[in-house]
C-alpha cells in the first residue's frame, strides 16, 4: 500500500464515520424499543421491528427474533418513521442560479454528499429530503428526492427529476407584475414553439415557418394557450432541445411542479398558471398563509400544501393597534386543509444544527402543532406520511408498515419532547446515524465553548 | 407628548376599559330602513328600505315589502349611499415601474395584495378602486409610456376568498404622455444557452426619447397587435438581431391589446398638457379606440373636443389633506383657469367628469374631493354620481356596483347624515352585504354592566337585532347593534339576554296603585265634599302611599316601571299627578317628578281659572320688576297655596290633564284651557277619542287613552289607538286602576293583534307618556344617558305569547323569573 492510498483510505473512513458499520443490505435487524409510533395505526408499546433486506419484515409485540439478527435495544426508546423534508435545500451550497428562468438546471449537479447539512439533518432524524432550487428564481430548475446516505449523489437519489420549482417571488430587480408577465410569456413561448415544431413536422411547406396569410387575430390570440390542440406525437422531441424539454414534461403532466407562493395573493397567480397549463403542482406557502384558509379549502384537489417554517405570525391589528397572533397550521387545520411541514433552510448550512430557532427542527415544528391543539397523530403525519404522499412515495415510506422501506428514526424518548435525542437513524435498513458515534456532538457536549 | 408616553396611555385605556363596537348587525340577508337612500340611479328615497339578499340588493324603495324571514334594522336618522368608486389609484405597492417602455402585458392585478387591509379607504366609504399598473405619479418618478393594464377591485369583502373581489382583471391600457415616460432604460437579457438560433443581441435602446417617439411607439404597438406589420415587441426596438423563436403570432403583447382593438377595453391616457391631449384624441380617433383621459389639467381648453369625442375625464381634484401646494398658482389664476373653474367648464360642456384624488393617500378622502367640487358650484347630485355610478361606468363595472338597484352587489355606506354635510362620516360600510367597516370601538370604562340582547327596541323607533346595552351607575351608557370585540374588564358584569327582547320600562299614565284603592277612594270623596272648588289643587295622592307597598310588584310583573299616580277625577280640580319609579325604595328615591300635571275636569269653572290667572299675573309682575326699574313699587302679593299649582300651568311647564265624559265637553274645555288660558293640555277620560283625534291633533293636544281599545261602532269594529295614531294624535295609555293596571299590557296587545303597529304601541307605552309629562330626559326610551329601566321579554312586545322575563329599574334587577 502506497502512502497515498493509505491517506485516501483514512480520508474515506473519515467521511464514513457517521455511515455506520458497513452492513449489507440483506442483513437482518431486530429493533426492540419501548414504543413504536407507526403513524399508520396505533402506537405499539414494547414493540419489535424486524428489518430484512432494507425493508420492514414484521412489526409487533413479542416477535420471535431470528438467531442471526443483529439486535438494537432501546428499552426506553421510541421508533418512528424516518422524518421526510419535503422542501429543502439540504446538500446544496448555492441553491439557485442567477438567471431567473432555468428549467434545465438540476439540483443533482449541486448536491454535495459530504455536506454538513446532511449530517445535521440526520442528527434531527430526517431520512429523506426533497432537494429543490431556492425561492429566488422564477423557474429555478429540477429537484430530486434523496436518501440522506450514500457516498455519491447517484447512491443517494431516489427520484430525479422530482419536480420543477416555480417561484412567484419576484427575482431581484423585477416587480411582481413583471415577474408574472414573464412567467406567462415563458409558457406562451413554449406553446408557440411546440406548435410550430408540430406543424413543420407534419407539413414543412413554408420556409419561414410563418403562415402565408395573416389569420384572424382572435383565432391567433387566445387568452391562454390551447394545449389540448397539440398532438404530442407530431412534435419532434429531439428538436425541442434540452432547455425546453423539462417544461414540456411539466405541461404534459409528466413532471410535477412545486410552486412557491411568497405571499397569500400569489396563490391566485399559482392557480392561474396551474389551471391554464394543466400543471400538477404542490403549493409551497409563505408565512402569511393563515389568510388562505377559505381559499385553500376550495382547492383541495391540489393535494396537501407545504407550510412555511414560520408557524406563528404576529401582526398589529390596524383597527385596534393591538398585536394579534396567527397560528397558521392551526387555522388551516381547522379549515380542513392538509399540509406538510418543511425545515427552515438557511441556517442548516452551517453550525452543528443547534439553534434557539426551533424552526430548524422538523420534530420541534410538529411539537408546536400539538401545543396549539392539533391532535398528536395528525401532527406526526405532517413530517412523515404527508410529505411522502406529496412526493409520491407513500407506498414506500412515511409510516412503519410491513413491506415499506426500513427508514426508521429512534428517539431516546418521545419525539416531540425537547429532551429527547435522536439515538439512531436507519435508512433502508442501513445504519445512517448513531448518537454514540457522533463525534461532533460529543465534542459539542463536552465543551460547548469550543464548538461555537 | 412623545410616542412612548402616548403608547402607554393607549395601552392603559385598552387594558382598563372595555370596548363595544357598533356592529351594524347582520350577514347575508337583511333589510335596513333609514331616513334617506340615495340610489344615484334614480331620485332620492325618503324613509327608504333596502333589502339585501345573499349579498345582492333585492329591493330598494319606500315602503317596499320586507320578506318575513329577513331581519329588519331600523335607523331612522341614517342615510345610505352606494359604496364609492375611486377611478384611479396606483396601489400596487411597487416603488418603481418595470423596465419595458411598452409593456401592455403587465397586469396591475399581479401586483395587488388581495389580502391587505384597506381600512383607510373603507373609512372614507370607498369600496371599489381602479388600480393602475403604473407607479404613483405623486412620487414624481419616471414612468413608462405603456405601463400595462389596470384592474378593478373591491377593497374588502367576499368572506374569506378575496379573489372574488376582482371585478375586472384587466381594464384600460395605461398610457402616459408628457415628460415622465421619456428616456427609458436599455434592456439587456443575454440568452443563457446562446446558439445560432438564439444569439447574443446588440443591446437595444427603447423608444421614446421624444414626443414624436411616443406616438411612433404607440403606432408601432398597434400595428404589431393588428398583425399587419412587425411583431409588437419590435415596435420598441430600433435594432434587433433576431427573435428567440419564430412565432406564429401568439405573443403576450398581442393578447394584451386584443380587447382594446375589439372595443372591449379602452385607452387610458394620463396627459395634462393640451397639446398632448389633442394629439392623443386624434390618435384614438384614427385607430378607432375608446379613450378615457386622466389628470387633464388643461382639459378644459379642449372641453368641446372631449365632449364631441365622448371621452370622459378622470379629473384630479386639488385638495390634498395636510398639503398646501407649493409653487406659483397665480399663473393659472391669471388665465382664469384655476382648477375648480376647469372642472365646471368641462361639466358645462357635457364632458363626463369623474372626480379623483390627486394622490393615493388622498383617496381616503374621495368624498371630500366631491365636497370641494360642490363648494365651487358643482351640483351635489352630479358630484355624488361622479364618484359612484359614473366612475363605475367608465370602469365598465356598472353592472355590479355604482348604484343601489336590485340585482347589483350590496355595496353601500351608512352615513350619519346628508352626504357632503357636517358630521356625515361613514358609520358603517358594507360590501356584498358583508360588514367591512364600522366606526367603533367606543370606550366605556371598566365598572359596567353589559347586556347582550337578542333584540333591542329603543322606543324611539330603532331596533337592533343582536344589540348591546351597557350600563354604568344606574344609567345607560351605550346602546346599539353590537358585539363585544375586546376582552372585558374582569370587573364588568355581563348579563346574557341573547334570547330576550329588551324594551324600555312601560309607563302607565294614570294609576292609583298602592293606595289600597277602596278605602282611599272613599276618603277622597269625603274630602271632595268638604273642600270643593279649587281647594283640591294641592291634593297629592302620592302623599298617601308607601313606596314599598307590595302591590307595586304586580305592575312590575307586567313590565311597568314608571307610573303617574293620579287621583280620581271626582271634583273639577281633582289634584296633582306625581311621577314615580316603581323601585320600592324611599320616597325621595322613587319620586321622578312630584308635580307632573294637574288633573282638571272639563267642567272646571272659568271663574276659578281667571282668579288663578290673575294671581299668577300679580306674582309675575312682582317677580318681573327689578327694584331699580320703574318708579312705582309693586306690592308683594299674598301667597295663596290653592292657586300656586296653577302657576306652572300658565307657564306651560306642567300640563293640565283634562278629564271629560263627552266629546263636546272635552273639545269645549280644550278650547278654553288651551286657547284662552294658554295651557298645555292633555285630554283623557272620553272613550272614543278617535272621533276627535283629527281635531285634537290639529290643536296640538296630546291624549291619554283608556280601555276599551277595540269598540263596536254599529257594524264596524274600531281600533281606537290605531285610528288615533293614523290621525297623528300623540297619546299614551292610562289604566286608571290600582293593581289592575297590569292588565293594560294585554289590552294594548289586543289593539296590536287587531292591526296596530307594534312600534307605535311601544312608543305609546314608553316615550310618549315620558314626553307628555316632561320625563323624557330620564325615562321612556333606551338611550345613552337615560335611567336603566329595562324590561326583558321572551319575545317581541305586544305579541300574545310574550311574557316578561326580568325587569330592571335603575340598573337593578328588581324582578327575575
Amino acid at each position: 500500500m502506497t502512502p497515498a492510498t493509505v491517506l485516501a483510505t483514512i480520508l474515506s473512513l473519515g467521511t464514513l464515520s457517521l455511515a455506520g458499520d458497513g452492513d449489507s443490505p440483506a442483513e437482518l435487524i431486530a429493533i426492540e424499543v419501548g414504543r413504536v409510533i407507526t403513524v399508520s395505526g396505533e402506537d405499539i408499546v414494547g414493540g419489535t421491528i424486524l428489518v430484512e433486506g432494507g425493508r420492514i419484515k414484521a412489526i409487533g409485540v413479542g416477535l420471535e427474533i431470528p438467531w442471526n439478527a443483529r439486535v438494537l435495544k432501546y428499552p426506553r426508546g421510541v421508533a418512528m418513521p424516518g422524518l421526510i423534508a419535503c422542501h429543502s435545500s439540504i446538500g446544496l451550497r448555492v441553491p439557485q442560479e442567477i438567471v431567473p428562468n432555468a428549467p434545465y438546471i438540476s439540483v443533482i449537479d449541486g448536491i454535495d454528499p459530504s455536506s454538513r447539512a446532511i449530517k445535521n439533518s440526520l442528527r434531527d432524524g430526517i431520512t429523506v429530503a426533497h432537494v429543490m432550487p431556492s425561492n429566488s428564481t422564477r423557474i429555478g430548475g429540477q429537484g430530486a428526492v434523496v436518501r440522506l446516505t450514500g457516498r455519491t449523489v447517484e447512491e443517494m437519489v431516489i427520484i430525479s427529476p422530482s419536480g420543477m420549482k416555480i417561484s412567484l417571488l419576484p427575482p431581484r430587480g423585477e416587480t411582481r407584475m413583471e415577474s408574472m408577465a414573464a412567467l406567462r410569456k415563458t409558457f406562451l413561448d413554449l406553446h408557440s414553439r411546440v406548435e410550430e415544431l408540430a406543424l413543420d413536422a407534419v407539413a414543412p411547406a413554408s420556409l419561414s415557418g410563418r403562415p402565408a396569410e395573416s389569420p384572424e387575430l382572435a383565432a391567433l390570440v387566445a387568452s391562454s394557450p390551447d394545449w389540448e390542440s397539440i398532438v404530442w406525437d407530431d412534435v419532434p422531441m429531439d428538436k425541442v432541445g434540452p432547455e425546453l424539454s423539462p417544461l414540456v414534461d411539466l405541461v404534459r403532466g409528466k413532471m410535477p411542479a412545486f410552486t412557491y407562493c411568497a405571499t397569500a395573493s400569489d396563490v391566485f397567480k399559482a392557480f392561474e398558471i396551474i389551471d391554464s397549463h394543466g400543471l400538477k403542482s404542490t403549493l409551497i406557502l409563505g408565512a402569511d398563509a393563515y389568510k388562505l384558509a377559505a381559499v385553500l379549502e376550495s382547492r383541495k384537489e391540489l393535494g396537501p400544501v407545504i407550510l412555511d417554517p414560520k408557524q406563528v405570525v404576529w401582526e398589529i391589528d390596524p383597527a385596534t393597534g393591538k398585536e394579534k397572533r396567527h397560528v397558521t397550521p392551526r387555522i388551516l387545520f381547522d379549515a380542513g386543509v392538509r399540509f406538510a411541514l418543511q425545515p427552515s433552510g438557511a441556517a442548516r448550512q452551517s453550525g452543528p444544527g443547534f439553534s434557539r430557532d426551533g424552526e430548524l427542527h422538523l420534530w420541534y415544528q410538529a411539537a408546536v402543532l400539538v401545543r396549539f391543539g392539533i391532535p398528536r397523530g395528525e401532527a406526526l403525519k405532517t413530517i412523515t406520511e404527508t410529505p411522502a404522499r406529496i412526493l409520491g412515495l407513500d407506498h414506500r415510506m412515511g409510516t412503519l408498515e410491513v413491506g415499506k422501506d426500513a427508514n426508521i428514526t429512534i428517539f431516546s424518548g418521545d419525539p416531540l419532547d425537547a429532551r429527547s435525542w435522536v439515538e439512531r437513524v436507519l435508512i433502508e435498513g442501513k445504519e445512517a446515524y448513531r448518537r454514540d458515534k457522533d463525534r461532533e456532538l460529543e465534542l459539542l457536549l463536552k465543551d460547548p465553548e469550543k464548538s461555537f | 407628548m412623545n410616542h412612548a408616553v402616548r403608547l402607554t396611555l393607549l395601552l392603559f385605556i385598552a387594558a382598563s376599559g372595555f370596548q363595544v363596537s357598533p356592529l351594524w348587525a347582520l350577514e347575508g340577508s337583511f333589510a335596513l330602513r333609514v331616513g334617506k337612500i340615495y340610489p344615484v340611479s334614480g331620485p332620492v328615497i325618503e324613509d327608504g328600505i333596502l333589502v339585501v339578499r345573499d349579498g345582492k340588493i333585492a329591493r330598494v324603495g319606500k315602503g317596499v315589502e320586507v320578506p318575513s324571514d329577513v331581519p329588519l334594522l331600523e335607523l331612522p336618522r341614517q342615510v345610505i349611499i352606494p359604496g364609492l368608486v375611486d377611478a384611479e389609484t396606483s396601489l400596487t405597492g411597487e416603488a418603481r415601474d418595470g423596465r419595458k417602455s411598452l409593456a401592455p402585458e403587465i397586469l396591475a392585478a399581479d401586483g395587488w395584495d388581495f389580502f391587505a387591509e384597506r381600512r383607510g379607504l373603507l373609512k372614507g366609504g370607498v369600496t371599489t378602486v381602479y388600480v393602475s399598473p403604473g407607479i404613483s405619479l405623486s412620487a414624481g418618478r419616471l414612468t413608462r409610456l405603456v405601463s400595462g393594464r389596470g384592474c378593478v377591485v373591491k377593497v374588502a369583502g367576499t368572506r374569506g376568498n378575496p379573489l372574488l373581489r376582482l371585478l375586472k382583471k384587466h381594464s384600460g391600457l395605461q398610457v402616459t404622455l408628457g415628460e415622465l415616460p421619456k428616456r427609458p432604460p436599455s434592456i439587456y437579457d443575454p440568452p443563457v444557452a446562446a446558439s445560432p438560433d438564439n444569439p447574443f443581441e446588440v443591446i437595444p435602446t427603447q423608444l421614446p426619447q421624444s414626443r414624436p417617439g411616443q406616438f411612433l411607439a404607440l403606432r408601432g404597438l398597434l400595428a404589431g397587435a393588428r398583425g399587419d406589420g412587425a411583431p409588437a415587441e419590435a415596435a420598441t426596438r430600433e435594432t434587433r438581431a433576431g427573435e428567440p423563436f419564430p412565432r406564429r403570432g401568439l405573443t403576450p403583447e398581442m393578447e394584451a391589446l386584443r380587447p382594446l382593438l375589439s372595443g372591449d377595453d379602452y385607452l387610458r391616457v394620463r396627459a395634462n398638457r393640451a397639446r398632448d391631449i389633442l394629439q392623443i384624441l386624434k390618435f384614438a380617433e384614427a385607430h378607432d379606440l375608446k379613450m378615457v383621459l386622466e389628470g387633464g389639467r388643461e382639459a378644459d381648453l379642449l372641453a368641446e373636443e372631449l365632449a364631441a369625442a365622448n371621452v370622459p375625464v378622470i379629473f384630479d381634484g386639488g385638495f390634498q389633506p395636510g398639503v398646501i401646494p407649493e409653487g406659483d398658482l397665480a399663473a393659472e389664476t391669471v388665465e382664469g383657469r384655476y382648477r375648480e373653474r376647469a372642472l365646471l367648464t368641462l361639466v358645462e360642456a357635457r364632458v363626463k367628469v369623474i372626480l379623483n384624488s390627486p394622490t393615493d393617500q388622498a383617496a381616503e378622502n374621495l368624498i371630500l374631493q366631491a365636497g370641494s367640487a360642490v363648494r365651487v358650484g358643482l351640483d351635489p347630485t352630479v358630484a355624488l354620481k361622479s364618484i359612484t355610478l359614473d366612475a363605475a361606468e367608465v370602469l365598465q363595472v356598472d353592472d355590479r356596483v355604482g348604484s343601489l338597484e336590485p340585482g347589483k352587489d350590496a355595496d353601500f355606506v351608512i352615513l350619519g347624515g346628508e352626504p357632503f354635510s357636517e358630521g356625515s362620516n361613514p358609520q358603517a360600510v358594507y360590501v356584498g352585504g358583508e360588514l367591512v367597516y364600522h366606526d367603533g370601538p367606543v370606550n366605556l370604562g371598566a365598572d359596567v354592566t353589559v347586556i347582550r340582547c337578542g333584540r333591542v327596541w329603543t322606543g324611539r323607533g330603532e331596533q337592533f337585532p343582536g344589540g348591546v346595552i351597557v350600563l354604568a351607575e344606574k344609567k345607560i351608557r351605550y346602546v346599539g347593534p353590537g358585539v363585544l370585540t375586546a376582552e372585558l374588564s374582569p370587573r364588568a358584569t355581563i348579563i346574557d339576554a341573547s334570547t330576550e327582547v329588551i324594551v324600555p320600562g312601560f309607563i302607565d299614565a294614570a294609576t292609583s296603585v298602592g293606595t289600597h284603592a277602596e278605602t282611599l277612594a272613599l276618603q277622597t270623596v269625603a274630602q271632595a265634599g268638604s273642600l270643593g272648588g279649587v281647594g283640591r289643587s294641592t291634593f297629592r295622592l302620592a302623599d298617601a302611599i308607601d313606596p314599598r307597598d307590595p302591590t307595586m310588584l304586580e305592575l312590575l310583573r307586567a313590565g311597568i316601571t314608571t307610573v303617574l299616580l293620579s287621583p280620581e277625577p271626582v271634583t273639577s280640580v281633582a289634584g296633582q299627578i306625581t311621577a314615580w319609579k316603581l323601585s320600592r325604595k324611599s320616597r325621595e328615591e322613587v319620586e321622578l317628578k312630584s308635580y307632573a300635571a294637574l288633573l282638571l275636569r272639563s267642567n272646571v269653572s272659568t271663574a276659578v281659572l281667571s282668579k288663578a290667572r290673575s294671581y299668577h299675573k300679580k306674582w309675575k309682575a312682582y317677580e318681573g320688576k327689578s327694584p331699580a326699574e320703574g318708579d312705582k313699587e309693586v306690592k308683594k302679593p299674598d301667597r295663596q297655596e290653592r292657586y300656586e299649582p296653577f302657576r306652572p300651568l300658565f307657564e306651560r311647564e306642567v300640563p293640565a290633564v283634562l278629564f271629560g265624559k263627552s266629546e263636546d265637553a272635552l273639545l269645549g274645555a280644550v278650547k278654553k284651557l288651551s286657547g284662552e288660558f294658554g295651557m298645555k293640555v292633555v285630554v283623557a277620560g272620553y272613550g272614543r277619542l278617535d272621533r276627535v283625534a283629527d281635531e285634537l291633533a290639529h290643536q296640538g293636544v296630546a291624549a291619554l287613552l283608556s280601555v276599551p281599545f277595540i269598540v263596536k261602532d254599529g257594524p264596524r269594529e274600531v281600533n281606537v289607538p290605531r285610528q288615533a295614531a293614523d290621525a297623528g294624535l300623540r297619546f299614551a295609555f292610562r289604566s286608571g286602576a290600582a293593581t289592575g293596571a297590569r292588565e293594560i299590557v294585554p289590552q294594548v296587545t289586543l289593539a296590536v293583534h287587531n292591526g296596530w303597529s307594534q312600534r307605535e304601541a311601544l312608543a305609546a307605552m314608553t316615550i310618549r307618556p315620558a314626553q307628555i309629562f316632561g320625563l323624557d330626559e330620564q325615562v321612556g326610551s333606551i338611550e345613552e344617558g337615560k335611567d336603566a329601566d329595562l324590561v326583558f321579554l321572551s319575545g317581541d312586545p305586544f305579541t300574545m305569547t310574550t311574557r316578561v322575563v326580568r325587569v330592571m329599574v335603575e340598573g337593578e334587577m328588581v324582578l327575575d323569573f
